[in-house]
């Protein structure tokens, strides 16, 4: 869908939500609630908070709504809010969105010459497992480039880092995903 | 020591097309440490595609719409609220400023005859049954649409 009708319909949206047609906010949740609960669920583990969450982010959007100017697609406007309000969450509870010490389990070279074979075995399950591991705005980084297939320009606006800076997160994120992977095998065939 | 080994950032940005190279494809079409670091990538990121997205194990639609459904009830709530109160105020201040008024108007209806009263009692009650009940089918009718 080209942007103009991502805006034209946003409008529509909005429009009637604003006219007082509350229960058109369904539509909205149903857009949003797969790029929103990414972000959620990357960052927050306990289900309890995730619902809080939810209600809270989506609560925030529907009484802000008449602040929204459509300068960006409503999903991304929401998706922003559904990660500000996330961070403030996780910074309430003290856990740091990017710690990287201790996270590179080994010291990889590409010399020690590894089975590349053992990268396609139950590769998923351990992927995830991995990926779980990972900081959380890693994770959700991760998550929104390659899950959702955002481009860096729209997660830069969800997030509210720089372009550059969420490129060299991402990659940060997949070499750390890539070596860890890597030992995990290593130390499955010791 | 000088390494010529491509950086991870290289072959990252390589793999998803964000740089186009000849000298990297060159390099690694001679190079198998760089290759073998390049498949690792290319496993890992198809790896990343195939992962299924995470949901929620409540509906979160339903969750969220009983949320706003509660706050616009409260909304309408505390709207009705000031509405009346404003109206008693309102009523309270017009009969205040009447009360000289009034008693001079009942003094009036004291000269009429018993069929004139009862005629204009009449009238007025009529205009204002039919004035209540037309505000009442235009509220059901609002409530109706917005339903």
């Amino acid at each position: 869908m080209s942007n103009e009708s991502y805006h034209f319909s946003d409008k529509v949206i909005v429009t009637n939500i604003l006219n007082g047609n509350f229960q058109d906010f369904a539509l909205v949740v149903k857009n949003t609630e797969k790029l929103v609960t990414q972000i959620v669920r990357k960052m927050v583990t306990n289900e309890d908070d995730q619902k809080d969450l939810v209600q809270d982010i989506y609560l925030k959007a529907y009484q802000n709504l008449n602040s929204f100017q459509f300068k960006s697609k409503l999903s991304t406007w929401i998706a922003n809010i559904a990660y500000n309000m996330t961070v403030n969450y996780l910074q309430k509870k003290r856990i740091p969105i990017i710690r990287i010490e201790n996270i590179i389990e080994n010291n990889f070279t590409i010399n020690e010459n590894p089975e590349l074979a053992t990268f396609k075995t139950e590769a998923a399950e351990i992927l995830n497992a991995e990926i779980a591991k990972l900081p959380p705005l890693y994770k959700t980084l991760i998550t929104l480039y390659h899950l959702e297939e955002l481009p860096n320009k729209e997660i830069a606006e969800i997030t509210n880092l720089p372009e550059g800076t969420i490129k060299s997160y991402l990659s940060r994120a997949r070499k750390i995903l890539k070596e860890n992977i890597n030992y995990h095998y290593k130390n499955e065939e010791l | 020591m000088k390494s010529d080994h491509l950086t991870d950032e290289t072959l990252q940005a390589f793999l998803l097309n964000e740089m186009q190279d000849d000298t990297i494809s060159t390099h690694l079409a001679v190079c198998s440490d760089c290759r073998e670091n390049f498949e690792k990538y290319q496993y890992l990121m198809v790896g990343i595609t195939k992962i299924a997205p995470e949901t929620f194990s409540f509906d979160v639609t339903s969750l969220v719409m009983e949320k706003i459904k509660e706050v616009e009830t409260q909304k309408e709530k505390n709207t009705n609220i000031v509405l009346i109160m404003s109206l008693s105020i309102v009523s309270i201040v017009t009969l205040i400023l009447l009360s000289p008024y009034i008693k001079i108007i009942f003094t009036q209806f004291k000269s009429f005859s018993i069929m004139t009263n009862v005629f204009v009692s009449i009238s007025v009650l009529g205009v204002v049954i039919f004035l209540l009940n037309d505000l009442f089918r235009q509220y059901r009718q609002k409530e109706m649409l917005i339903s």
